[in-house]
């Protein structure tokens, strides 16, 4: 057996192992953070040995070390509580099988994703009530295994369709973003703000791979999906009033640009990674800071707790820091994107139609966010609450978070 | 060029660019249609104001005049712009007239001055609307810095003041009308000299000439219907002593702008360049001043009557205009509340959208 090829399958398989265990078992969640920190620590060392001494290719090692660094955070900022041991469990089976779908080879790799297709429709299963709605988001799932599998053995062109139904379904483009939209909401504690990292990446992942092979009309098409997406999500998140669904559809809403600038900039790998990791953190932390509320008052809808920044100031800053960071998101990607394009292309509808697009969710996502700051931070806070500010393992995950994404925008 | 449609609609780049980076200067510095966040800044503490209206305000003039020699590129573009200044001008200066609040008149004066300065824009005086905007920032700050204490001064008189007229009312006499319609006269027939090269102004700014002469007499026109109706002007040896005053600061202007254009734009021919790319078509200038000229004569013959006790002009239909158009101005155009409208249509779609997301 080739050590390359099976070190990050044994690295994908240690997290994934140990949470399988403490789903089984009911361990004390102190010992979980613990031991998960180790874990994680262990699997960083690791990708560093991958990267020297195997020399992986650079782009899929930054994406897993984004899934790393997002687990980091989400199992520092866990409370330890009786609840916390199960969120414990799926971070970690989620991560183990995430790497295993980023770093494993073809074959293992499918393997591992149709395992965490499989992990989330169980859990879809366990939550939901069956309506149509889920009837849907299950046929999609089972739509996404079979093109996960099968794109191993088909031929070329119907591999890239194949391949390309895993893109929009991960990287989430309407109406492929039903199953993003339910994991997202259904995610219990830090557990959401982690999905929407591993879902996110993976799907840049996968449009990695497929990104040279997409002809000029798919990108037409693609693009036309991408505005359309945008103007639906961004009115989405408009109207929302879960704070788990308001993340979901700001995340879908700006996942539309990386589809709708594949037309116009090249070098997917050097603008449109770092700006999808940069998305994916800013979600993440914006739904952390959710999940802190949540945990502490119960709180799900915006608007029935505002005024938190007067006797939370530490969140306060945090989500100010967050918003005014998701504020400026499509910026990141046009100006790497116009560093990297060439200046004698020119474009004609195309121009217009991403012109359309960076409209649509800037000036959306001006609206929606700064909507939900103030419902969410700003106001008169409510004298019936006994409100306690985050703690430093709190502020510490949120501020990695964020500091990932300055790196990944501006930096990297 | 970018072409649209399989070539059946070319937009050129430079337009484009233009137009979008203008869209964003006229949100910042308040042009009408996007200028209804600025009288809703008033509920902060008045030296915000005094910055915000100084300062930040400016913003949008400053990058139009940061990206000139990129605006001569498109003529037609400077055209939208002067357009849009001149009602900006209007819109503000009308909507100010009607406010009943100290800081939104200052607000919507702001508003009005801002439109002159793109105006300025528009023609191609960039250097005397980088003037323009140094001056009007340092009175406007003064004018609200002032403003608290104008406030308290109101406040510790009498409910019911003292009416101030204890003997008869002076009515302007006939000189001071002649004055003033000699004026009016020659003024625009100065403009129109220089606009035809009738008459040579040796500046570098002759340009820059015609358009501050054209401001200045319209500005003193303003001025003295002002100062009509607040019964100020009853003697000819006031009016005089205005209009002497009036040619001195034109003329020290004139020097200002000037020395400004020189110090912006040294080199030989850069801001003719930019007067030439703006330039109005000739008649259409021409016109523009018959119209302001007609416009303040008409004027100048109903302040006469008016002082006779004649209303000669003033008929059901104008008075019933006046109303409707004072009702217009104080809600400010209605603007706000169709903006108002339309975002509440759009959370009412955003909110069905959402239970379907």
């Amino acid at each position: 057996m080739n050590f390359n090829n099976t070190l990050p399958v044994i690295l994908s398989l240690i997290p994934l192992a140990l949470g399988t265990m403490w789903k089984l078992s009911n361990g004390p969640s102190t010992i979980h953070k613990s031991m998960g920190l180790i874990v994680i620590g262990v699997l960083a060392g690791g990708l560093v040995y991958i990267q020297s001494a195997l020399g992986a290719e650079p782009s899929l090692l930054v994406l897993a070390s984004a899934v790393l660094l997002s687990s980091f955070c989400a199992i520092l900022s866990l409370k330890n509580s009786q609840q916390s041991s199960m969120t414990y469990a799926s971070i970690m089976i989620v991560l183990g099988l995430g790497l295993g779908t980023l770093l494993s080879q073809t074959i293992a790799s499918r393997i591992f994703m149709c395992g965490l297709l499989g992990f989330i429709a169980m859990s879809l299963n366990r939550e939901q009530a069956t309506t149509y709605r889920t009837k849907i988001i299950f046929l999609h799932l089972t739509l996404a295994i079979i093109f996960s599998l099968s794109s191993i053995f088909i031929g070329e062109s119907l591999q890239l369709y194949a391949n390309l139904f895993l893109a929009v379904t991960f990287l989430p483009l309407a109406p492929f973003h039903l199953p993003f939209v339910g994991t997202i909401k259904n995610a219990k504690e830090t557990l959401s703000s982690f999905w929407v990292v591993v879902w996110l990446i993976i799907g840049l992942g996968e449009l990695n791979k497929i990104y040279s092979a997409l002809t000029p009309e798919m990108l037409f098409i693609l693009s036309l999906l991408a505005l359309a997406s945008a103007v639906y999500a961004s009115l989405a998140s408009l109207g929302q009033r879960l704070n788990s669904l308001f993340v979901a559809s700001a995340t879908v809403a700006n996942v539309a640009l990386i589809w709708g600038l594949l037309e116009i900039f090249p070098g997917f790998q050097k603008w449109g990674i770092p700006f999808g990791i940069t998305l994916a953190f800013v979600m993440s932390g914006i739904s952390l800071a959710f999940s802190f509320i949540q945990i502490r008052y119960g709180w799900k809808t915006l608007g029935i707790l505002p005024g938190l920044a007067s006797p939370m100031p530490r969140f306060g800053v945090a989500m100010v820091l967050l918003v005014s960071f998701a504020l400026f998101l499509p910026l990141f990607s046009t100006f790497s994107g116009l560093m990297i394009m060439p200046t004698i292309v020119t474009h004609n509808i195309e121009i217009v139609m991403v012109s359309l697009l960076f409209l649509v969710i800037w000036l959306g996502g001006g609206w929606y966010f700064i909507k939900m700051l103030h419902q969410t931070a700003f106001g008169e806070a409510r004298s019936d609450v006994s409100y306690s500010d985050l703690r430093l393992t709190e502020i510490v995950a949120v501020s990695v978070l964020l500091l990932g994404a300055a790196y990944s925008g501006m930096i990297h | 060029m970018i072409s649209l449609f399989s070539g059946m609609l070319d937009l050129s780049a430079v337009t484009a660019i233009a137009l979008l980076i203008f869209v964003g200067a006229m949100a910042k510095s308040a042009q009408f249609p996007l200028h209804v966040w600025l009288p809703d800044t008033m509920d902060s503490p008045t030296p915000v104001s005094a910055l915000m209206h100084a300062g930040i305000i400016n913003a949008g003039g400053f990058l139009l005049n940061r990206l000139a020699p990129f605006y001569a590129l498109s003529p037609n573009t400077l055209h939208i712009v002067f357009v849009v200044g001149v009602m900006t001008v209007l819109l503000g200066a009308c909507m100010m007239l009607a406010q009943n609040d100290i800081k939104k008149m200052l607000g919507f004066s702001t508003m009005g001055q801002m439109g002159y300065m793109i105006m300025e824009c528009g023609l191609g005086a960039f250097a005397l609307a980088i003037f323009h905007l140094i001056a009007h920032g340092l009175f406007k700050a003064s004018l609200f810095l002032g403003a608290g204490q104008g406030i308290h001064a109101a406040r510790e008189e009498p409910k019911h003041p003292n009416s101030s007229d204890h003997g008869p009312k002076k009515s302007p006499n006939q000189l001071t009308f002649v004055t003033g319609l000699i004026l009016t006269l020659i003024m625009p027939l100065t403009i129109l000299m220089v606009a035809h090269d009738m008459l040579n102004i040796p500046l570098q700014d002759a340009h820059g000439a015609v358009i501050l002469l054209f401001f200045a007499w319209v500005t003193a026109s303003q001025v003295m219907f002002s100062l009509f109706r607040l019964h100020a002007v009853a003697s000819w040896k006031v009016a005089s002593s205005m209009i002497a005053a009036l040619f001195f600061i034109g003329f020290v202007y004139l020097w200002a702008a000037e020395v400004f254009t020189h110090f912006l734009y040294p080199g030989p021919g850069v801001s003719d360049g930019f007067f030439v790319a703006a330039a109005l078509n000739p008649r259409v200038f021409d016109m523009l001043i018959l119209f302001s000229t007609v416009l303040i004569l008409i004027s100048w013959i109903s302040v006469y009557t008016n002082s006779k006790n004649k209303k000669i002009f003033i008929t059901n239909w104008v008075n019933s205009f006046r109303k409707q158009l004072y009702i217009l101005l104080i809600n400010r155009f209605y603007v706000d509340l169709v903006y108002v409208r339309w975002s509440r249509n759009i959370l009412r779609l955003a909110q069905k959208v959402a239970l379907r997301f």
